[in-house]
């Protein structure tokens, strides 16, 4: 039997997909343990890091490919047709909610770390550096914030956003290019230069 | 050209970038802060990427498994059977190398050699024979007690219903007369197992001389004529 397991592990994500049709359990097995956790940090990326719902959202999109695997066509990438599926889930998300909801660790949006007692105040200083960095990311409008995460966190290449997002290389770029500047201008308070 | 961007900002320190870097990527960061500024976003994305690793709960697998199997509980057969067919019949492999195929070769060759093999076979077994005891005459003054219940070699001996003139390899001599006597003894008949004659018709030839030779065949255990066993054990 273990050889029927390196079989799977062998297999392309399409072909798993054409086997999940057919009822092969192992290949469902296969696919989940390589875009479950992916899938389900983007969403808590997506989804103001609420790890409930981001749970919830794991579970219904692959609840979705169980059900109903014909709707993926073989002819096209999964890893591009299942971020997919997932930017559609967030964005009908984003429309159920009328105000956006973030995380917050009791930090005011303005306090402003600048210290010159770098050596002593450097490691809290990363910790307050990568809570902002989430915050920022989070208060990033959605579709540059599903731009950034899809390239630089999920590693996605332009044309595959492209063609997950349904929108053409050019408009890709520019949002990546906005999100980029966006964060590196809102994490300015830390002062990389003089923090060294 | 992002990512040539990354490799650059991530490798690169602002004051070792080139003129054609700093011109190629003047939309990005123009000074020293900017690029610094960039610098720490990837910075931080890549420790996004190799910390933040997410693992979904065990209940959620368990579920999703539940609505597989509701789903395709009528085809766990054919999973099965896909399974076994995909190592017994692999089919990105050549014929000669899968392993059903090769199974079904050895079998079929076993098939072929086996009628051979059995044909090649040494048949050892003994002819089965009755167990006779034939007595050879002649014209000797040999005394008629020293009747031989001779030990039958197979080969030479055989039961018939007609009588048959069996001779022995070692033949005990009598006297025709004594044979005679034997042969119509009544004691002798009585203590006989098994008993067959044929000198009386011998005897009873036209012309009153036999000539040929004759033979009494008789069975009788060893223990009730001991002079002949010793006979046989001074022999052998």
């Amino acid at each position: 039997m273990r050889l029927i397991r390196q079989q799977h592990k062998a297999m392309t994500d399409e072909s798993l997909m054409i086997a999940i049709s057919s009822g092969d359990k192992r290949a469902f097995d296969e696919l989940y343990a390589r875009y479950s956790g992916p899938l389900l940090g983007y969403f808590m990326r997506m989804l103001w890091r609420d790890r409930e719902k981001a749970e919830d959202f794991v579970h219904d999109l692959f609840a979705k490919i169980v059900h109903k695997p014909e709707y993926f066509d073989t002819t096209r990438s999964f890893k591009t047709w299942v971020y997919s599926v997932a930017n559609n889930m967030c964005k009908n998300e984003y429309k159920k909610q009328e105000v956006r909801k973030g995380t917050t660790n009791g930090l005011d949006n303005h306090y402003s770390l600048y210290d010159k007692s770098v050596n002593v105040m450097s490691e809290v200083q990363d910790n307050f550096f990568q809570e902002a960095f989430q915050k920022s990311l989070a208060n990033l409008d959605e579709k540059h914030k599903e731009v950034f995460a899809l390239r630089h966190i999920e590693g996605l290449s332009i044309k595959e956003i492209s063609e997950a997002m349904e929108i053409n290389e050019g408009t890709v770029k520019s949002r990546l290019f906005y999100a980029t500047k966006y964060l590196a201008e809102s994490l300015k308070d830390f002062n990389p230069i003089e923090n060294r | 050209m992002k990512e040539d961007l990354i490799d650059i900002v991530m490798t690169k320190e602002f004051v070792e970038l080139t003129e054609s870097e700093r011109h190629d990527f003047t939309e990005w960061f123009t000074t020293q802060e900017e690029f610094e500024q960039m610098k720490q976003v990837f910075l931080e994305v890549e420790r996004i990427k190799t910390k933040d690793r997410f693992v979904p709960r065990q209940a959620t697998k368990d579920s999703l498994d539940a609505l597989f199997a509701s789903k395709h509980s009528k085809t766990a057969p054919t999973i099965w059977y896909n399974s076994v067919l995909v190592a017994l019949y692999p089919k990105e492999k050549p014929a000669f190398q899968r392993p059903l195929l090769q199974v079904a070769a050895i079998v079929v060759l076993l098939l072929l050699v086996y009628p051979f093999l059995n044909t090649m076979k040494v048949k050892d077994e003994p002819v089965q024979m009755s167990r006779t005891e034939s007595v050879h005459e002649s014209k000797t003054n040999e005394s008629a007690d020293n009747v031989d219940p001779v030990v039958p070699t197979p080969a030479e001996t055989k039961v018939v219903e007609s009588p048959v003139l069996v001779a022995q390899e070692t033949p005990i001599l009598m006297d025709v007369e004594s044979v005679t006597e034997m042969s119509v003894s009544e004691e002798r008949l009585a203590e006989a197992e098994d008993v067959s004659t044929f000198s009386s018709a011998a005897i009873a030839h036209p012309d009153g001389i036999f000539t040929g030779v004759s033979a009494v065949t008789y069975s009788q255990s060893a223990a009730k004529q001991p002079a002949i066993f010793d006979l046989l054990t001074a022999t052998f």
